[in-house]
C-alpha cells in the first residue's frame, strides 16, 4: 500500500527451498519473504506448491534442502510448536478444529501457557480481550458443529492471535464463504495488518489478489515465476505467470436443446436432527440438455439435497420424478439403473473403494447387470474394456486398469470419477464440485465433457463452490439458503452480487 | 420371601458387589482412556490374565501382595507397549492386532502356569486380600461394610477413578489426550505430540487391565484357573460404550456388573430350580441387553481405531 | 497377490513361529527341537497327518465361513458359538431321527438344520450391529458365552445320554455308527474332509467370480462407497452373517457326524475345540482367499494337533497353541502390510 514498508527488512526469508515427494517435487528451490504489516498472496495452480511452502515454514514437512530466517536468524522449525513460538500461525483449508469441542476447547488445546489445570475462566477473560481488541466476534462455549464457514473461520484466527501470531497464513480462507463473508474477512484482515500483524493469504483467485494484497508472489510447478508489489502488477503477467501462457477461457460451444423428459423435484423435505428441517420444500425441474447450477454456502442443504435425488439420505416428505417415474421410494439401485449419475465431492470416501483396482472401481453402478455379469458371474473382459475406456477417454494417469484406486492421485481419481459417471451414458447427472484439484487443463477438459453431455441431451445438476464455475456452466442457477431455493436465475441474467447476497440470506430489493 | 430377607439380600449385593465389580472396573478405566485417545484395545482381556498369573505368582513364593500387584501392572505396562508398538507405530489394524494380543495372554498366562505348577495338579491358593474395616463406621447397619469395610485397593481404584476423570476433563493434557482421540492431525497441528499421548495411553490400558487381573486373582478368587477372566475383558470394553467415555458413568456400569455375580451367586443356592448354567449366562446376557439399551445413543472419539499417519 | 508377497508373508509366519518356539525353553525343551517336534508330531507321521487332517474338517469349513463377512470388515468372533448351536442342532436330529429315516436323510436333515442353527445363532449380533451400532466383536463373543453354557446345560439335562448318567461324566447318547459320515474309502480320513474342500472351493467362487463377492469387498472399503454404489448394506451384511454362521454350524454337524458321535461339553477354556477362535488366524493368514485356507486350516490344523500330543508326552500344555496363533496373527498381518518394494525404494532415494 505504500512504499516504507518496502525498505524494512524481511521478518519471514526462506533461502533456497526444496522439497520432494514421491514422483513429485513441490518446491523446487523457493526464495519467499514476509516483510511486516503487509498482505502476501502468494498464488499458484493447484498443485503448484503453495500450500507444501507454507506447511514448511509452519513446522509440518521438513524441507529437502533451504534455509529458513526468522527476524534475520536462521531457525530449524521442526513442528507446528516451534513456528508458534516464533509467531507462525497458520489456517488450513480443512480447519483444525475438533467439532465435538466448544471454542474454550478448542483453543486451549496444547496450549503452552496452561501448565495442567484447564482453567476456562482465565482463558475465556484473554479471549475475551483479543476479541474486543480485534473486532472479531464467537460465543466461547459454542460448540463448533453448530457454527457456520465464516464463524469457524473466525475461531481459527482468533486461536492463532491468543497464541500471540504475527504472521498469519490463511489457505485458501475465501474458498467456502460468500462473496459479503469474503468482504467481512477481508476487512478483518486490513484491521490485523494495522495492528502490526503479517498475513499471507494463498489463493488461486486472482481478483483477491488484486482486492486485499500488498505483495504477490507466484509459484508454478515449484518454481517462483513472480514476484512484485500488487500496485505495479499486471493481471495479465499475473496469469502467464501461474498457467505458463497467457490462457484465453473459451467460451463454450452451447447447442440449443430440445429434449423431453426431466428430473422433477415437488416439496422435498429432509429433516435433521430434532425435525429441523435440513432441505425444505424445494421444488424444481431439470430439463434434459440443459445445466442447473446449485449456488449455495456450505452446509446450506445442497448436499443433503443431491444425497437425497441419489437416495442416499431419505427424504422425509416430497416427491421425485424421473421421466415421469416416481423414484423417491426408490433405492439408489434403481435410481442408477433409471440413468442417474453423481459425482461426489468426498472422491476418496465415496468416489472410489481406494482399495480396489480401477476394473472393480469402474462398474460400482453397474455391476448387477450385463454386460458386465454373465451368468450371475462378474464378466471380467468387459469389466477391463470400460475401464480401459475410462482411463484413455479422460487421460487418467494409471499403468493399467489393474492399478489400485488408492496408487492414484487425488486429481487422477477426480478425472477417472468424472470420466465413469459420464462413460455410462446418464440421463441425469448430479454433480459436486466436478473440477475442484484438477490443473487448468484437466479442469477445461471436464467442463468440456459435462457441456457435450447437456448438448447430447443428459440433464445436469451442479453444485459448485466456484460461482465462476457455475456462472460458466449453467443454464439456469437457483440459490439454496438454509434448505429452501430462494431465488432463481436464467443465463444471461447471472449477477455474481445478487446471487451472493441470496446465498447470505440477504432479500433483494 | 419376607421384608427382612428382601433386605438381607440386598445387603448381601451391596456388600459383594464393589469388590466384584473391581476387576473389571480398572480395565474399564484403563480403555476409557485407551478409547479417548483413539485406541482400540481389544487385548484387554488378555493383558487381564497376564496380570492375574503374574499376581499370583508373586504373592505365592514371595508372599508380598503390594510387589504382586507391582508386577502385574509391570507385565501390563509390557503388553501395552507392544501393543503400541503394533497399533500407533506400525499402524497395523486396532480390531486384528487386538484378537491377537488377546490370545496371546490368553495362551500365555495358562502356558506359564503349567510350567510352574503343572498341568493338572490342583491350583494353588493364596490368601485373598484383607479388608480394611473402619471402626465405627464399618458397623453402620446395611451400608456400614458396603461403604468403610473394603480392601485397600477398592479406595485405590476410586481414587484413580477420581484422579481419571479429573485428568480427562479439568486438565490440559486430559484435553490434548481427548483431542488426539477426536482428531490426531489437529493435536498435531496445535502443537500436541499424538503418539506421545498414544502411547502413554496405551500404557496406562494394559497397566489397568493387569491390576485388574491381578485383583481377580489375589483378591477375589486367591487362585488361578485357565482364561481365569472368562470375558471380563470384553464386559469392560461393553461398558466403556455404555458409559459413553465418562468415568463415573463406567464405574456405574461396573457396579451393575459386580451386582449381577453376587446376584447369581446367590440365586444358584436361593432357587436352585433353574439350571445354574442360566445364572451363569447372565453377565453376557445382561452385556448384550447393556449394549442394545445404549445402541447408537454412544458417540465414539471421531478417530477410535484409525491409525495416525503423519502428514496425510 | 505375487510370489513375493507369498513368500514374505510364509517368512513372517515362520518368524512368528520361531518367536513362539521360546516357550518350549519353559518346559525344559530347546526352542528348536520343541518346534521340531511339535511340526513333527503335525505333519511328520502318517498317524500325525491322520489326526492333523481330523482337526483340518471343522476348522477349514469355519475358516471358510468366516472369509465372507471378514470380507465386508464384519468381525465375527462368534464361529465359536455358531459351531456349537450347530453341533446342538445336528446331533438333536440325529437322535431324534437316527432309527426312523434312512442314514443318508438323516445326514442332510442334520447338516440343514445345522446351518440354521448356526445362523440364527449369528443373528442377534448382526441385527444389533445393522440397527443400533453395536460392536460385533463385543457381542459375538458374548453369543459364544451363551452358547457355551447352553450347551453345558443341554448335555447334562435335555439331551443327557444314560450311559453318561452312569458315568457321571455329561455326554450326549452316540449318533448310531451308521448315521455317521463314512471314511473315505482306504483311509482313515472321513469324508467330512472332502465336504469341508468342496465348500472352500464353492466359496472361492463366491468371493471372486460372483456379484456377492464384488459388493462384499465394496462394503469392506466402507459404507460410504457401497451405499454410494447403491447396494443394499444391510441386506448383504445379514446375508453373510447367515452364510458364516450357518456354515459354522455346518462345521459343528460335521465335527459330530464325522469325529465325535457324541455331544461333548466345551469350556471355553478348552482350546483343543476352540475351532471358532482359532478359524480367525486361519482366514487372516490366507488374506481371506478359500483355497489359501485350505492351506492354512492344514497348518494351524497341524499345529494343534502337535499340540496336543505334546501336552500328552511333554506336558506342554496345550494353551501354547493360542499364543503361537496370536503370534502368528500378528506377524502374518505384519507381512501382509510390510511393503518391502516400498522399504528398498526409499533406501534408493537416500
Amino acid at each position: 500500500m505504500n512504499m516504507e514498508k518496502s525498505i524494512k527488512e524481511p521478518i519471514v526469508k526462506m533461502e533456497g527451498i526444496v522439497k520432494t515427494f514421491p514422483n513429485v517435487v513441490a518446491n523446487d528451490g523457493i526464495d519467499f519473504e514476509i516483510y511486516p504489516k503487509e498482505i502476501h498472496a502468494l498464488l499458484g495452480e493447484n498443485g503448484a506448491g503453495k500450500t507444501t511452502l507454507m506447511n514448511i515454514l509452519y513446522g509440518l514437512y521438513k524441507p529437502d534442502r533451504g534455509t529458513i530466517y526468522i527476524y534475520g536468524k536462521k531457525v530449524n522449525i521442526r513442528n507446528p510448536s516451534d513456528a508458534q513460538k516464533l509467531g507462525i500461525g497458520m489456517v488450513h483449508q480443512h480447519f483444525s478444529l475438533i467439532p465435538y469441542f466448544n471454542v474454550l476447547e478448542n483453543i486451549s488445546i496444547g496450549l503452552k501457557e496452561l501448565k495442567i489445570n484447564l482453567n476456562t475462566n482465565k482463558i475465556k477473560e484473554k479471549l475475551d480481550r483479543i476479541m474486543q481488541e480485534y473486532g472479531l466476534q464467537v460465543d466461547p462455549e459454542k460448540k463448533i458443529e453448530e457454527m457456520s464457514v465464516g464463524e469457524m473461520q473466525r475461531v481459527e484466527i482468533l486461536k492463532l492471535l491468543f497464541r500471540g501470531a504475527n504472521i498469519l497464513i490463511l489457505d485458501e480462507p475465501t474458498s467456502a464463504l460468500t462473496p459479503q463473508e469474503v468482504e467481512e474477512l477481508f476487512k478483518s484482515l486490513k484491521s490485523l495488518v494495522n495492528q502490526d500483524k503479517s498475513i499471507v493469504i494463498i489463493t488461486h483467485k486472482l481478483y483477491e489478489v488484486f482486492e486485499i494484497s500488498d505483495r504477490i508472489t507466484v509459484l508454478r510447478k515449484g518454481k517462483v515465476t513472480y514476484k512484485g508489489f500488487t500496485k505495479d502488477t499486471e493481471q495479465e503477467a499475473l496469469v502467464e505467470a501461474m498457467v505458463g501462457r497467457n490462457v484465453v477461457f473459451e467460451e463454450f460451444n452451447r447447442k440449443e436443446t430440445n429434449y423431453t423428459g426431466s428430473l422433477k423435484v415437488i416439496g422435498l423435505t429432509v429433516y435433521g436432527k430434532g425435525k429441523i428441517p435440513i432441505v425444505n420444500k424445494v421444488s424444481f425441474e431439470l430439463k434434459r440438455g440443459e445445466i442447473l447450477g446449485i449456488a449455495a454456502v456450505a452446509g446450506n442443504g445442497e448436499k443433503e439435497l443431491i444425497d437425497a435425488l441419489f437416495g442416499l439420505i431419505k427424504a422425509n416428505e416430497g416427491k421425485i420424478f424421473l421421466d415421469d417415474k416416481q423414484i423417491d421410494n426408490k433405492p439408489t439401485k434403481t435410481r442408477t439403473q433409471l440413468g442417474l449419475s453423481y459425482i461426489p465431492g468426498e472422491r476418496l470416501t465415496r468416489g472410489v473403494a481406494a482399495g480396489l483396482s480401477l476394473s472393480f472401481n469402474s462398474i460400482l453402478h453397474d455391476h448387477w447387470s450385463d454386460p458386465y455379469i454373465k451368468n450371475s458371474l462378474l464378466n471380467e473382459n468387459e469389466i477391463r474394456k470400460f475401464a480401459r475406456k475410462i482411463i484413455s477417454s479422460f487421460y487418467v494417469n494409471a499403468n493399467s486398469e489393474e492399478t489400485l484406486a488408492k496408487q492414484l492421485s487425488g486429481g487422477n481419481i477426480q478425472k477417472f470419477i468424472v470420466g465413469r459417471e459420464i462413460l455410462r451414458e446418464p440421463k441425469y447427472i448430479l454433480a459436486v464440485n466436478p473440477t475442484s484439484g484438477l490443473d487448468v487443463g484437466a479442469t477445461q477438459m471436464v467442463r468440456q465433457a459435462l457441456i457435450e453431455m447437456r448438448n447430447s441431451g443428459a440433464g445436469i445438476l451442479l453444485s459448485s463452490e466456484d460461482l465462476d464455475e457455475l456462472v460458466s456452466l449453467s443454464d439456469r442457477i437457483i440459490v439454496m439458503y438454509k434448505g429452501e431455493i430462494v431465488g432463481s436465475f436464467k443465463r444471461g441474467e447471472f449477477d455474481k452480487l445478487r446471487i451472493g447476497s441470496l446465498m447470505m440470506g440477504k432479500k433483494l430489493n | 420371601m419376607n421384608e427382612s430377607l428382601i433386605l438381607l439380600l440386598i445387603e448381601t449385593i451391596l456388600i459383594g458387589m464393589v469388590p466384584r465389580a473391581m476387576p473389571i472396573f480398572s480395565a474399564a478405566l484403563g480403555e476409557t482412556v485407551d478409547q479417548s485417545a483413539g485406541i482400540l484395545n481389544l487385548g484387554v482381556e488378555g493383558m487381564m490374565l497376564m496380570g492375574a498369573i503374574t499376581g499370583l505368582l508373586v504373592d505365592y513364593y514371595y508372599h508380598n501382595i503390594v510387589f504382586a500387584f507391582l508386577a502385574a501392572g509391570a507385565v501390563g505396562i509390557l503388553f501395552g507397549a507392544i501393543h503400541g508398538v503394533l497399533v500407533i507405530t506400525m499402524k497395523l489394524d486396532q480390531t486384528v492386532i487386538g484378537t491377537a494380543l488377546w490370545f496371546v495372554g490368553w495362551g500365555l498366562s495358562g502356558v506359564i502356569y503349567a510350567a510352574i505348577f503343572g498341568i493338572s495338579s490342583a491350583p494353588p491358593t493364596v490368601q485373598t486380600l484383607g479388608h480394611i474395616y473402619i471402626p465405627y463406621l464399618s458397623s453402620i447397619p446395611f451400608f456400614g461394610r458396603f461403604i468403610f469395610g473394603e480392601d485397600p485397593l477398592v479406595y485405590i481404584l476410586i481414587v484413580t477413578l477420581i484422579v481419571v476423570d479429573y485428568f480427562l476433563f479439568h486438565t490440559k493434557q486430559g484435553l490434548n489426550l481427548r483431542t488426539v482421540g477426536q482428531d490426531p492431525r489437529v493435536a498435531e497441528i496445535m502443537g500436541v505430540n499424538p503418539y506421545l499421548y498414544r502411547y502413554a495411553a496405551v500404557i496406562f490400558g494394559g497397566l489397568m487391565a493387569g491390576i485388574g487381573g491381578a485383583y481377580l486373582s489375589l483378591a477375589i478368587v486367591g487362585s488361578f484357573y485357565f482364561d481365569l477372566t472368562a470375558g471380563m475383558g470384553f464386559i469392560a470394553v461393553a461398558l466403556v460404550y455404555f458409559g459413553k467415555w465418562k468415568p463415573w458413568r463406567v464405574f456405574a456400569g461396573t457396579l451393575i456388573f459386580g451386582a449381577v455375580y453376587v446376584f447369581y451367586f446367590m440365586m444358584e443356592n436361593i432357587y436352585p430350580k433353574i439350571p445354574y448354567e442360566f445364572y451363569q449366562m447372565l453377565p453376557y446376557v445382561v452385556t448384550l441387553i447393556m449394549i442394545l439399551i445404549i445402541g447408537t445413543k454412544a458417540r465414539a472419539p471421531a478417530s477410535l481405531a484409525l491409525p495416525y499417519v503423519k502428514g496425510e | 497377490m505375487n510370489i513375493l508377497k507369498i513368500i514374505q508373508i510364509v517368512f513372517f509366519i515362520f518368524l512368528g513361529l520361531l518367536i513362539s518356539s521360546v516357550f518350549f525353553i519353559l518346559f525344559k525343551l530347546s526352542p528348536l527341537s520343541g518346534l521340531g517336534t511339535l511340526l513333527y508330531e503335525g505333519f511328520g507321521t502318517e498317524n500325525g497327518w491322520y489326526n492333523t487332517l481330523r482337526m483340518t474338517i471343522p476348522l477349514l469349513i469355519i475358516s471358510v465361513g468366516l472369509s465372507v463377512p471378514f470380507t465386508a470388515k464384519f468381525w465375527n468372533i462368534g464361529a465359536q458359538g455358531q459351531f456349537i448351536i450347530g453341533e446342538i442342532f445336528a446331533t438333536w436330529i440325529g437322535l431324534t431321527f437316527a432309527n426312523i429315516v434312512p442314514p443318508l436323510l438323516d445326514i442332510a436333515l442334520a447338516m440343514v438344520v445345522g446351518f440354521v442353527g448356526g445362523a440364527l445363532w449369528a443373528m442377534p449380533p448382526t441385527i444389533m450391529k445393522l440397527y443400533s451400532g453395536a460392536n460385533e466383536i463385543i457381542t459375538t463373543l458374548m453369543m459364544n458365552f451363551v452358547a457355551v453354557y447352553l450347551l453345558l446345560w443341554i448335555v447334562s439335562g435335555p439331551l443327557e445320554g444314560a450311559q453318561a448318567k452312569l458315568v457321571g461324566a455329561p455326554t450326549s447318547a452316540p449318533i448310531p455308527a451308521m448315521d455317521m459320515l463314512p471314511l473315505i474309502p482306504g483311509t482313515q480320513i472321513s469324508s467330512g474332509f472332502l465336504i469341508s474342500l468342496i465348500i472352500a472351493i464353492v466359496f472361492f467362487f463366491l468371493l471372486r467370480y460372483t456379484k456377492f463377492g464384488y459388493e462384499l469387498k465394496l462394503i469392506g472399503e466402507g459404507q460410504n462407497v457401497a451405499s454410494y454404489s447403491g447396494i443394499n448394506i444391510k441386506r448383504q451384511i445379514i446375508l453373510s452373517m447367515i452364510i458364516s454362521g450357518g456354515i459354522s454350524g455346518v462345521a459343528g454337524m460335521v465335527y459330530v457326524y464325522g469325529i465325535t458321535s457324541t455331544l461333548i461339553p466345551q469350556f471355553f477354556s478348552d482350546v483343543s475345540t476352540s475351532f471358532g477362535y482359532v478359524g480367525i488366524p486361519v482366514a487372516l493368514m490366507a488374506s481371506l482367499n478359500p483355497l489359501g485356507i485350505i492351506f492354512t486350516s492344514i497348518f494351524l490344523g497341524g499345529i494343534l494337533n502337535g499340540a496336543f500330543v505334546m501336552e500328552a508326552i511333554y506336558s506342554v500344555p496345550i494353551d501354547l497353541v493360542i499364543t503361537i496363533y496370536g503370534l502368528i496373527m500378528i506377524f502374518s498381518l505384519i507381512g501382509i502390510m510390510f511393503d518391502l518394494s516400498k522399504i528398498l525404494r526409499r533406501k534408493k532415494i537416500k
